[in-house]
């Protein structure tokens, strides 16, 4: 019974316990049902829109039309991210872009990479022209230029190619200093110059600038030239106005000179009118068939060619020329030097007698043999620069020595020394002191008495 | 009426508004954007004298502004005709700046160039600092005549620069 009691207590408390979960989670167990079916559906409609778009016809139509504007977004929140981002495929965009569609390509860059390349060959052949010029400077014509020319190592064809290079003064503004007022300006371009009168005071503002902020103790130095684009303005300065050529292409050799001579040359005539020009135009001589008649000159002697032109010493090249004729000097002494011992050799018999020539090349053949005997001469013999021998031990105690030839003595212990006096043969000579191969000798001049001076050792003949 | 050419300086402190002045006389506009003038701009603008019977092409060269009076201001100051000083009213110091600048003309030898001031920004003149007196004694230092002016409303703008205008071709008449 007991027993029975005991099961009937715990279905009891089973039903109750059942119960009592009922009431408490009831209304969470109708919300965790109903978010499962939720989720399911969901998941239901997750696969729906994978299998809608994860299709490629269907996916690039969705994204084409945001494209433009998510990768402007992005460039423009993350510019530094999306360029390395893209960097490495643009390079093969690039190139299977040209593989593709090169014309469109061509098109598409001709713009930029037009003008850089024309930018770059006028660049070049400035460079060039530079080069040459400086290689070049006005001398005659024809076969003398050619040769000098060839001599320094400039191929003719180059000076001929840099002046069959076009030139052309677009304009030419002649300036007051101070003021940049226009006292004339030829415009030789079919393209108007928007406002010459503007275009000249900046340019006399830029000069100032230039001037005071670079050199602003120095009225020396000028700007003397100013690039823009493919254009240059060559300025050359008088002391009241300056010209300005607004030029294109390479000019002749020598413009800038022509220049400074057409500015002199208006101011000397016209001085007290540019000087005295307060901006009033009736005040200035006529300007302009002198500035026509310049640009004429400057485009006929670039039409006349290099005819003038040879190569300057100061450049890279000159090396080349300086080599040559080291060369040929060089040369030319190694000529001289054998010509002239050749004509020495030849004159020795009419100068000093057949005879004693053949007696000095006996006396020197003794020399080497035996102690010397030198025949005396009547007259001082002049003496020759020889390798001279050092005396011994046993020459320098001499005392006292006798001349075996006339011979001329020195003032002082050199064989260039002047010479001092003729000393006879058979002379007695007291030794004061030697210096190297040289002896001090004191002697019995007939004429002047006891008299001093310096003989080369190897004159005084046998006295080893 | 035959024309004829003569150059111009603006000269003043900082922002006193002589871009804008110049902009206004020459174009007619004027803009609140502030730019500060590198080294100097030169803009051009014809002036009918006919009391003179003359045309002026005025080359006004638009100075830049600031304490430094540096030689290259000068450089640009060779060979001008006229100048224009320019002070702004709601600035006191820059009254002080066009006696500095003044002196300094009377340094490089332009005492007596014909000058015009213009005490601009008039219409603020609400936060006026310079009073009428202390402009007629400055003016009256320098012996030039003197306008109020407004870039911005164009207030008084073609009024100094005609009567600079007169006094050059006055001075050159009287030569």
């Amino acid at each position: 019974m007991e027993s029975t009691d005991e099961m009937t207590t715990n279905y009891t408390d089973n039903n109750l316990m059942s119960r009592l979960r009922e009431l408490l989670l009831e209304k969470e167990r109708a919300k965790v049902q109903n978010l499962e079916s939720e989720l399911d559906q969901l998941e239901k409609e997750i696969e729906s829109i994978h299998s809608q778009i994860l299709t490629e016809d269907k996916v690039v139509p969705l994204i084409t039309d945001h494209m433009g504007d998510i990768t402007k977004d992005a460039v423009e929140g993350q510019r530094s991210k999306m360029a390395r981002a893209l960097s490495p495929i643009i390079g093969e965009a690039t190139r299977y872009q040209i593989q593709e569609s090169s014309e469109e390509m061509v098109e598409a860059l001709y713009p930029i990479v037009g003008a850089a390349v024309s930018r770059a060959v006028a660049e070049a052949l400035n460079d060039l022209r530079k080069r040459i010029d400086q290689q070049i400077r006005p001398n005659k014509g024809g076969v003398e230029v050619t040769l000098m020319n060839r001599l320094r190592g400039v191929d003719p064809a180059s000076v001929a190619f840099r002046n069959a290079l076009p030139f052309q003064i677009n304009q030419l503004f002649l300036i007051q200093h101070d003021s940049g007022l226009v006292l004339e300006f030829v415009n030789q371009n079919t393209e108007e110059l928007n406002d010459h009168d503007l275009v000249s005071s900046m340019l006399t503002a830029i000069r100032s600038f230039v001037n005071d902020s670079f050199s602003p103790d120095s009225n020396d130095d000028e700007l003397h030239e100013v690039y823009f684009g493919d254009d240059r303005i060559i300025i050359e300065s008088g002391t009241v106005a300056y010209a300005a050529a607004v030029i294109s292409g390479v000019e002749p050799e020598g413009f800038r000179s022509m220049l400074r001579m057409f500015v002199n040359e208006l101011h000397i005539q016209n001085k007290d009118s540019l000087e005295a020009y307060d901006g009033d135009p009736e005040t200035l001589p006529d300007l302009k068939p002198p500035i026509n008649k310049f640009i004429e000159e400057a485009q006929n002697k670039k039409k006349e060619g290099s005819g003038n032109t040879v190569l300057d010493l100061s450049n890279e090249q000159s090396a080349k020329m300086m080599r040559n004729i080291g060369l040929f000097a060089v040369a030319l002494l190694l000529s001289a030097c054998a010509f002239y011992s050749v004509l020495t050799y030849r004159l020795l018999p009419f100068a000093f007698g057949a005879n004693q020539v053949q007696e000095a090349e006996t006396s020197q053949q003794v020399q080497e043999v035996a102690p010397i005997t030198i025949i005396v001469t009547a007259t001082p013999q002049p003496t020759f620069a020889e390798p001279i021998p050092s005396p011994s031990q046993a020459q320098l105690e001499l005392k006292q020595i006798e001349l075996a030839s006339g011979k001329w003595s020195r003032t002082y212990p050199d064989s260039d020394a002047p010479q001092f006096l003729a000393v006879d043969a058979g002379t007695e000579l007291n030794v004061i002191r030697t210096l190297g191969s040289w002896v001090e000798a004191e002697w019995d001049d007939p004429e002047q008495g006891i008299v001093k001076g310096w003989i080369r050792f190897d004159w005084l003949g046998d006295n080893e | 009426m035959k024309t004829i050419q003569k150059k111009i300086c603006l000269l003043g402190d900082f922002s006193v508004g002589k871009s804008s002045l110049v902009r206004q006389f020459v174009e007619g506009e004027f803009s609140d954007d502030y730019m500060s003038t590198i080294g100097v701009k030169i803009s051009r603008k014809p002036v009918d004298l006919p009391e003179h019977q003359v045309k002026m092409n005025l080359l006004i060269w638009d100075l830049a502004g600031g304490d430094d009076y540096s030689k290259v201001t000068s450089g640009y100051l060779a060979g001008a005709t006229g100048v224009v000083m320019v002070c702004d009213v709601t600035r006191k110091s820059t009254l002080s700046m066009v006696k500095v600048y003044s002196n300094q003309l009377n340094k490089i030898g332009k005492a007596n160039l014909p000058a015009v001031l213009l005490v601009n920004k008039f219409d603020l003149q609400n936060i006026r600092e310079i009073e009428d007196e202390q402009i007629e004694n400055i003016a009256a230092e320098l012996q030039c005549p003197w306008y109020f002016s407004s870039a911005k409303t164009g207030e008084g703008v073609e009024a100094g620069f005609a009567s600079l205008a007169n006094l050059i071709s006055s001075q050159k008449n009287t030569k």
